[in-house]
């Protein structure tokens, strides 16, 4: 293995390795200084996470509206790879999956709870504020964020010939120092950012598993349950892993999208049905209504502690997840339409994920504020658990919550497989078919990472350092966006006929 | 090339300046010049354009002289239409680049607005006895370029080297780029042939980059006394906003020079 063909696999596995080891023998240390890092980009770079997602927003809009709408994701003659349903399935699964089951229920309710300073808590208006900033935090932002990373891979390598790695969508800026110094700080930045979300996600994964699993199957708490979690997964997803991203992801991502539905549509009937559409219509146009506004809003003279605890939180978490998500979604995203492709991100899987928060955190405001259930104190005390207290109010809740335990695992092996296909393909120089070693080394870095952290309880101070990543992240997506547009004025002009 | 000049004073240029600017002007084969003053202050410009008319005497143009008042741009090109002119002539005053925003700038707004040539005559003595002058054209290769270069050679413009410059944008992967810098290289040997005769020495040049500032950059590298570069007619949106290169590089405080029309 020579270090000139590997240095980003090996640069990444040595700094993984090294936090790694510090996190899990000194987690005290590792939280201070990552609680130092992200204290200070949270305090003071707030404003420009909400500027630059806002102009992420933008630019995937003029992409898909302006003169380039028309180009194609590879060449001119190419039909996409994978049929509409496989491609939002696994969009779907990659770009939210388990965060959303996550939060679904327990991000209403804390913003019901806790709204920010200027509204009275568990109030009506907060209910809608609740909503409201729930639909804005998994709405069309990150979507924004992900087609700016995507789309770039997908044009430079499908339509340019290039690997398909984040430094060689900057050849139209750096030309050949893509191959120096410059481009391995980049890829070996996006490696990083991916290990430390995923395994955080993984972490944060097992942990709802584990309550899940506690709450149908009286499984006592400990960390010794929640590993073995991490190994039963792990195993199943370095198995689809190596079965091939066009198997192993899109049979899993489909597999989900259809549990997912049998969940929505049973909960949709077995709930406050006109509830929940009432909540869903109104959230809908409030937040639509309410876009701008609260993209550029840091309520910096009330309520700011709120918006860099939550929006300014969340805006880095999408733009550290980035570099993953963008990876994986320009691997499926082969022989669409720039318009397409954009409108085909920005609207499906954000309609699912309305859809989704309507029903599950509008069923629990019902249960809140109608049925008088202190249900909100559940979501802030223990955010993981809160889904299937839900679950105990509907008719068959054991079964919803087996469901959801299966849907969790599931969405737990899809971004595991697609984290550990996009890593290997990252370390190996953006080869569409890295080696297996490669896979099975960023898999079990992965749960290893993950399960370390959790005993130590580094497992925080890791998501801390990846929201750190994401700063440098912010700043190459801007740079991304020159480079886009650099590329294709240069398509237009020079190369049409 | 451009017998008749159309020589805007304001009234601060020094004698010395103008002197220099008339015998360029030789150089363009210019037989008439018409000596433009737009004031609000007549009496105080009229007694300046006199001093200045004494010093083209020495090189026999056929000498007017045309006051108008108002706005300094629009008056200009409103002359160079009424008098025929075959060439703007502006000699250099260097403004800040805050002046420039407060107060505008008549050359950019005249290289805006015109059809016609302009040159910009910067404080650089350009002697008729120097052995070693040099040139820096500009092309981006468009059917212009080709009666540019023209001009340069067949007209009494003659300078010692040539230094022909492309100033283009790196094409979006390697072996784009390949083919760009491939067509980039036979556009420039394509000029070079075309004027190696009149030339002691012809040198190539394939710049990557912001063209404003790579023909100021190789300009300053060569020691160009005259840039020749071409207007684009298409303008995008980022230089209406941020001004064109042809701008830029008029703004420069280097070397003089001349800039032609699309067509």
């Amino acid at each position: 293995m020579s270090f000139k063909n590997n240095k980003v696999f090996i640069i990444s596995l040595v700094i993984t390795l090294t936090l790694v080891i510090f996190g899990a023998f000194m987690p005290e240390e590792l939280d201070r200084i990552s609680s130092l890092v992200h204290l200070w980009i949270i305090e003071n770079c707030g404003w420009g996470y909400l500027l630059s997602a806002f102009l992420f927003l933008i630019f995937s809009l003029f992409l898909a509206l302006g003169p380039y709408k028309d180009i194609r994701l590879g060449t001119d003659d190419e039909k996409p790879q994978f049929t509409y349903f496989g491609w939002f399935s696994m969009l779907f699964a990659a770009g939210m999956g388990i965060g959303l089951i996550f939060w679904g229920v327990a991000e209403p309710l804390n913003h019901f709870r806790n709204p920010a300073g200027y509204i009275d808590k568990s109030s009506g208006e907060a209910a809608m504020f609740a909503m409201k900033h729930s639909f804005f935090h998994w709405g069309f932002h990150p979507w924004g964020i992900y087609i700016v990373m995507s789309l770039a891979i997908a044009y430079f390598s499908f339509r340019r010939g290039m690997p398909p790695l984040i430094s060689s969508c900057f050849y139209p800026l750096i030309g050949e120092k893509i191959y120096g110094i410059t481009g391995t700080l980049i890829d070996v930045l996006a490696v990083f950012a991916t290990v430390f979300g995923i395994s955080t996600s993984l972490g944060l994964g097992a942990m709802q598993i584990h309550s899940g699993l506690s709450e149908a199957f009286s499984l006592p708490p400990g960390q010794m349950y929640t590993l073995l979690i991490i190994g039963v997964v792990t195993f199943f997803f370095i198995l689809s892993s190596i079965t091939g991203l066009s198997k192993g992801i899109q049979i899993l991502s489909k597999t989900n999208i259809i549990i997912l539905l049998i969940l929505i549509v049973f909960m949709f009937i077995a709930g406050p049905t006109s509830y929940i559409l009432n909540t869903f219509t109104s959230t809908l146009g409030n937040y639509l209504s309410s876009l701008v506004s609260m993209s550029l809003n840091l309520h910096p003279f009330q309520g700011y502690e709120w918006t860099k605890s939550w929006t300014v939180f969340y805006w880095a978490w999408w733009i550290a997840w980035s570099p993953f998500v963008g990876l994986f979604v320009a691997s499926i995203s082969r022989g669409r339409k720039i318009q397409e492709f954009v409108f085909g991100l920005l609207l499906v899987p954000t309609l699912l994920t309305f859809v989704w928060f309507s029903i599950f955190g509008g069923a629990a405001l019902h249960l809140q504020i109608v049925q008088g259930v202190d249900i909100s104190s559940t979501a802030v005390s223990n955010v993981s658990i809160v889904l299937f207290k839900l679950f105990n109010y509907y008719p068959l809740g054991l079964g919803l919550t087996i469901i959801s335990v299966l849907l969790l695992s599931v969405f737990f092996i899809t971004s595991a497989d697609s984290a550990t296909y996009v890593l290997a393909m990252m370390t190996s120089n953006g080869d569409y078919n890295p080696p297996v070693a490669k896979k099975l080394t960023w898999g079990i870095l992965q749960s290893m990472v993950a399960s370390v952290l959790l005993i130590s309880g580094g497992l925080e101070a890791l998501q801390k350092m990846s929201i750190a990543a994401a700063l440098p992240f912010a700043l190459i997506m801007i740079l991304l966006c020159v480079s886009i547009i650099k590329a294709f004025r240069y398509e237009v002009k020079f190369e049409r006929d | 090339m451009f017998k008749k000049v159309l020589l805007p004073l304001a009234g601060y240029e020094s004698v010395r300046q103008v002197k220099e600017v008339a015998r360029y002007l030789t150089f363009f084969d210019t037989e008439e010049v018409v000596i433009l003053n737009v004031s609000s202050s007549l009496l105080k410009s009229g007694k300046n354009t006199d001093k200045y008319i004494n010093e083209f005497a020495e090189f026999h143009f056929v000498i007017s002289q045309v006051h108008r008042k108002g706005d300094e741009s629009e008056e200009i090109l409103k002359a160079a239409k009424s008098e025929n002119a075959d060439l703007i002539c502006f000699p250099w005053k260097k403004k800040t680049h805050l002046k420039r925003i407060i107060f505008g700038s008549r050359t950019k707004d005249a290289i805006r607005l015109t059809d016609l040539p302009v040159f910009i005559y910067k404080n650089q003595p350009f002697s008729q006895n120097k052995s070693d002058r040099t040139v820096l054209f500009a092309t981006d290769f468009e059917e212009s370029s080709f009666n540019i270069i023209s001009y340069i050679t067949d007209y009494k413009l003659k300078f010692d080297n040539l230094v022909i410059l492309n100033s283009g944008q790196r094409a979006p992967d390697p072996e784009a780029e390949k083919k760009r810098l491939k067509k980039v290289y036979s556009g420039l040997d394509m000029l070079k042939n075309k004027c190696i005769n009149s030339f002691s020495s012809v040198e190539t040049v394939s710049a990557i980059g912001n063209t404003g500032k790579k023909i100021i950059k190789h300009a300053k590298k060569y020691q160009a006394d005259l840039i020749v570069l071409g207007k684009n007619d298409e303008s995008s949106s980022s230089s209406k906003i941020l001004g064109t290169s042809a701008e830029a590089v008029s703004q420069n405080k280097y070397c003089s020079v001349l800039l032609f029309p699309p067509k």
